[in-house]
């Protein structure tokens, strides 16, 4: 039979075609990672470390800027910011019913918001092999990605001048992450309330009260409609 | 070994906790009902919290002319992000605005 190492290329070339465009389009929030890091006195290497075991962005740059605010209020942000990777695998979890003991295990490393909407945008991924393959290509290639361009921000950042804002930069990939997200009015009014909150009230206090504030709002606003 | 790694790292250990949790620990439906509810609406508030910390800039009632080249790059951002698809030229945009401000209140 042919057949099966022509469907090995095929689900390979296909994983590399759906994501080469996802690891242009989260370059930029790596570069500020890096950059971030560096300024920070993160080493290159600890942050690589730190991108391929975290391997969530905004996590990442969650930890790099509420680090001033104590550790424990770095790890509760980026906790609370990780805690959708739960629901996705919930989602997920029928994908991985029929797959050897040791993929699913370490597969789950390679789920991200990308990679999650990659799969689930799929409908010829039923077979457990070629999901497999699919899966481990299209997060093994984003990873790789991720991890290198992180690497190039730590070094091009302290190459940057002075003036340059980079704290600027970690809100403006902030908020082009939140804004499709908040196009309705639900999600809107959670994220003023978590905005205002976190803004107005004093440092990692104000991300930790804000993040509860708007779930709150989330919960009361699902109450009211309902 | 520094805070900022150990951090990073019991974040990675952490993360791997939830990708894992309802595939192989814990299936997600055995969550009590007000926690599931909870964690549908973490990820905007955790970011629009985030944005909220970082346009501030850590400081209660922050002193708003020095913050203005951020909350501009902010609302740029916003503005285009709601428009356009992708993240590169709002981010783009955004951080233009903020280093044009910066460079003028300087």
């Amino acid at each position: 039979m042919t057949s099966t190492p022509f469907l090995e290329r095929s689900v390979v070339a296909a994983a590399v075609r759906d994501t080469v465009p996802v690891a242009a389009s989260i370059a930029p929030l790596a570069l500020v990672i890096g950059a971030t890091a560096a300024r920070s006195g993160v080493p290159v290497a600890a942050d690589m470390v730190g991108a391929a075991f975290i391997f969530a962005g905004a996590a990442h740059l969650a930890v790099l800027t509420t680090l001033g605010a104590g550790a424990l209020t770095a790890l509760s942000a980026a906790a609370l910011i990780n805690v959708r990777l739960l629901l996705y695998s919930a989602s997920i979890e029928p994908r991985f019913r029929r797959q050897p003991r040791w993929f699913r295990w370490l597969g789950p490393a390679l789920l991200i918001d990308q990679t999650y909407l990659l799969v689930t945008a799929r409908d010829d991924l039923a077979e457990p092999a070629r999901f497999r393959r699919y899966w481990l290509c299209a997060g093994g290639l984003l990873m790789g990605c991720w991890v290198a361009t992180v690497a190039l921000g730590s070094v091009l950042g302290p190459l940057l001048p002075e003036g340059v804002p980079l704290d600027a930069a970690a809100v403006a990939v902030l908020v082009g992450m939140l804004a499709p997200r908040v196009k309705a009015l639900r999600p809107a009014a959670v994220a003023v309330a978590a905005l205002l909150a976190a803004a107005l009230l004093p440092g990692g206090l104000g991300l930790l009260v804000g993040i509860v504030a708007g779930a709150v709002v989330g919960v009361a606003l699902d109450r009211w409609a309902s | 070994m520094s805070t900022a790694v150990v951090v990073l790292l019991a974040v990675g250990v952490l993360s791997w906790l939830f990708r894992v949790g309802a595939i192989t620990l814990l299936p997600a439906t055995r969550l009590p009902p007000p926690v599931r509810r909870l964690l549908d609406h973490a990820v905007p508030a955790a970011l629009a919290a985030m944005v909220g910390a970082g346009i501030a800039g850590g400081a209660a009632l922050p002193d708003l002319a020095s913050r203005l080249p951020v909350l501009a790059g902010a609302v740029v951002t916003a503005v285009l992000a709601w428009r356009v698809r992708g993240i590169v030229l709002p981010v783009m945009a955004g951080l233009a605005a903020a280093w044009v401000l910066s460079v003028l209140v300087i």
